[in-house]
């Protein structure tokens, strides 16, 4: 008999927790990938990730002496809005596989438990890299442990650039519309174009692309200054004004505006599109120093009357470095846990492509007041998404445009501080090339 | 005189309490039988309503969020600062202006032919049906593939048979509103084709029988005859397809979610997004309190046009 039942929540495979999150686009990136291998293994990814959780599940229950059932459900869409309706019914599970936007929303209501007393010096010592104050650990709790990372890179075809007679991958913005504009004056007849962003979803396409692009020579993330303590979109000005030229027919893929990333993902395959920016959990390339977005962690109910089983299940299971030793070397996603990567023989994707991983000059950077605190920050009109990709598509005026998403995310920054909602974030002396410190 | 309607008045007094309980027991019966309906009614339409009426005086991002704050009227002002809202109202006119146009027309035009007993036009009917009980999820997906620029069915066609040179970006911001309509149109005629066939064949064959005996053409019977005798029913498809067209996002959510940058955004769709993401990657807070009031100011905007056509179609009741 067992002693009692757990449920918990997770994402179809992972791919809906990564496409919430913000990557990061680098001109200097670049990626020597041909495309058919790509989509098979952005697809198979997901899948993969949520079959063999599925499959350590079932072997624990299986296995496990400590009377322990476990029961696993997996939600491929809305995730969100399930999270929602499970707290407000009161009948939230024990355990949530992490998911950025739930974990804001909740967090401060104090709907996760801090896991820092079940955590013995053997855990400390073996994922002490992944606590990250401002990420997951809040006020000295901590509430999720990531173990893989994901992050955002130029991805090219490489026979596309020799057939243009590109030598090398671009290392600046300028190269890039530079590339895309020959790859489309030399093979668009061809059917090959330049450069695609899947701009059906302005937010899709910028925020893991031109936003994170800014972040280390700016340092601006989301549109705010962490050295000023305010949004500052001007900075945008020469990023924007490139992006509006690599959308452009002279540069990019035909139908980008209301392009989703699966089909961009299927033309790229096809070899029709010169480059690309995404996440490199998804797909395999090449790129350059970037910060990066934790994956894989696990909330815990605050209110769950199970939680030391489920910290057992979590450590048997979710933190077991075998398993996660396993689904590095499946090539299921890129471990971010030094006592994994030591042991683990990386799978050839990584091993062809070492740039995938997550280099030194990759960092965690702080929240923006908004990401810190979804009330904190309720901007009226356009969002800076909208706001941005109106500008590159259409004739929105850049630099009147940068200065009005300036002002209204500063109103409604102020708005929030003077309610009590919000709190100012100044770090003096912010580093982008440091952003953690 | 007097006596007579004393003894009336008494008469009726003597045998009510026996008629009273009859009438409470067949009260009840009515009562308890509209009772579950009753219920439902109440808990999936009254309640929502009044519970979103409620949030458009609160600032509310959800369960997590801390509770709702009473702020008054300070998102009703929100909504007519708001540029975007009302550029999805002047979306949803063009929209719903350009779906009813040829909805109506086609629907008619095809029941008209269709609504006689011929080989054949029960299939027709069937298949031009069809797309009614289609899935929008999956419409939108294949209507994706036929438009798309890049190698979409429809520009490949319209190319091969030489009436464009270039692919027409039917999906972009300057044709999306275009091919929305045009997807839409798709999937309401053969709905209205049905109410249609129903009212033409409730058409007196006397009538139109006469009208030929006196010399009218097909065109001078369906103008003079059919047409204003479908007054009534035809009235009332209208008025559907007025208040469906304003509700529709469903058609807009899967194929466009509102852009190219908020090229196609609709009002119901606007309002929808403060509630639930349209995608994973939307980037809205959820804001329940604007998003009631965005509801409720676009719901007296259909109010307001439904009363003005119901006022401008009185007519359509007088049948010939």
């Amino acid at each position: 008999m067992k002693q009692f039942k757990k449920w918990m929540m997770v994402t179809m495979g992972t791919a809906l927790a990564f496409s919430t999150l913000t990557g990061c686009g680098s001109s200097k990136g670049s990626s020597e990938q041909t495309a058919t291998q790509e989509t098979a293994a952005s697809k198979e990814e997901a899948k993969g990730a949520e079959e063999a959780s599925g499959e350590k599940i079932d072997e624990y229950n299986k296995t496990n002496t400590d009377n322990i059932e476990v029961v696993y459900e997996i939600y491929s869409d809305n995730y969100v809005q399930a999270v929602d309706m499970v707290f407000q019914n009161g009948d939230a599970p024990d355990m949530f596989v992490f998911q950025e936007q739930m974990f804001t929303n909740y967090v401060n209501a104090g709907k996760y438990a801090d896991i820092t007393p079940f955590m013995d010096e053997e855990f400390k010592a073996t994922f002490g890299s992944a606590m990250v104050n401002g990420m997951n650990v809040i006020d000295g709790k901590t509430y999720y442990v990531p173990t893989a990372a994901t992050t955002c890179r130029l991805f090219y075809n490489k026979d596309i650039f020799a057939k243009a007679g590109i030598e090398k991958a671009p290392e600046t913005l300028e190269e890039m519309v530079e590339d895309a504009k020959l790859i489309t004056s030399k093979l668009s007849g061809e059917g090959i174009y330049g450069f695609a962003a899947n701009m059906k979803s302005a937010a899709s396409a910028l925020s893991r692309s031109l936003t994170y692009s800014a972040e280390k020579e700016l340092g601006i993330r989301f549109g705010y200054n962490f050295a000023a303590g305010q949004y500052d979109f001007t900075g945008y000005e020469n990023v924007v004004s490139a992006w509006k030229e690599l959308l452009s027919p002279a540069a990019a893929f035909p139908g980008c505006e209301s392009l989703d990333i699966d089909p961009l993902r299927t033309q790229f395959a096809a070899g029709k599109i010169g480059m690309y920016i995404s996440f490199t959990h998804a797909e395999p390339g090449v790129y350059g120093k970037q910060n990066y977005t934790p994956l894989n962690g696990y909330l815990f109910n605050s209110e769950s009357k199970n939680l030391e089983a489920a910290w057992k299940v979590y450590k048997a299971v979710f933190a077991n470095v075998d398993n996660l030793v396993e689904y590095y070397e499946q090539g299921l996603g890129i471990s971010s846990i030094p006592a994994v990567i030591e042991k683990a023989k990386a799978a050839d994707i990584y091993v062809n492509n070492p740039t995938l991983l997550v280099g030194d000059g990759d960092a965690i950077w702080p929240k923006t007041p908004h990401e810190k605190n979804t009330d904190a920050v309720i901007v009226e009109g356009q969002t800076m998404y909208d706001a941005l990709g109106e500008m590159i598509l259409a004739n929105k005026d850049i630099k009147a445009g940068l200065q009005d998403l300036t002002n209204r995310y500063n109103t409604a920054l102020k708005a929030g501080i003077d309610e009590g909602v919000g709190k100012e974030i100044k770090i003096s002396g912010f580093d982008p090339m440091n952003p953690s410190k | 005189m007097i006596v007579n309607l004393q003894a009336a008045a008494k008469t009726r007094i003597q045998s009510s309490p026996a008629k009273r309980k009859e009438k409470i027991i067949d009260n009840l019966r009515s009562y308890s039988l509209l009772l579950p309906n009753l219920i439902l009614f109440i808990a999936f339409s009254v309640y929502p309503v009044i519970w979103t009426l409620r949030y458009v005086f609160y600032r509310y991002g959800g369960y997590g969020s801390g509770g709702p704050k009473f702020i008054g009227i300070e998102n009703i002002l929100r909504v007519f600062r708001d540029e975007i809202y009302w550029k999805s109202v002047v979306n949803t006119f063009v929209y719903a202006g350009a779906k009813i146009l040829f909805t109506i027309p086609i629907a008619f035009l095809l029941a008209l032919f269709l609504s006689k007993k011929r080989r054949g036009n029960g299939l027709l009917q069937s298949i031009i049906f069809v797309p009614t009980i289609m899935s929008a999820a999956v419409m939108g997906l294949v209507f994706y593939l036929l438009f798309n620029v890049y190698n979409g069915q429809i520009n490949q066609y319209l190319m091969d048979w030489q009436i464009i040179k270039q692919p027409i970006n039917w999906l972009g911001r300057e044709h999306a509103m275009k091919t929305l309509v045009i997807t839409a149109v798709w999937g309401a005629i053969g709905n209205y084709m049905v109410y249609f066939i129903a009212g033409i064949q409730q058409i007196s064959e006397d009538a139109l029988e006469s009208a030929k005996i006196d010399g009218a053409n097909r065109l001078q019977s369906v103008w003079y005859i059919t047409i204003p005798m479908l007054g009534p029913i035809l009235k009332i498809i209208l008025m559907l397809s007025i208040t469906a067209a304003f509700q529709d996002m469903n058609n807009v959510m899967v194929l466009t979610e509102g852009g190219p940058t908020n090229a196609t955004m609709v009002m119901a769709l606007y309002g929808y997004q403060y509630f639930f993401p349209v995608s994973a990657t939307t980037v809205i807070t959820p804001q329940y309190g604007y998003g009631a009031a965005v509801s409720a100011v676009s719901a007296v905007i259909a109010g307001f046009v439904t009363v003005i056509y119901l006022f401008a179609s009185k007519k359509l009741d007088d049948i010939y």
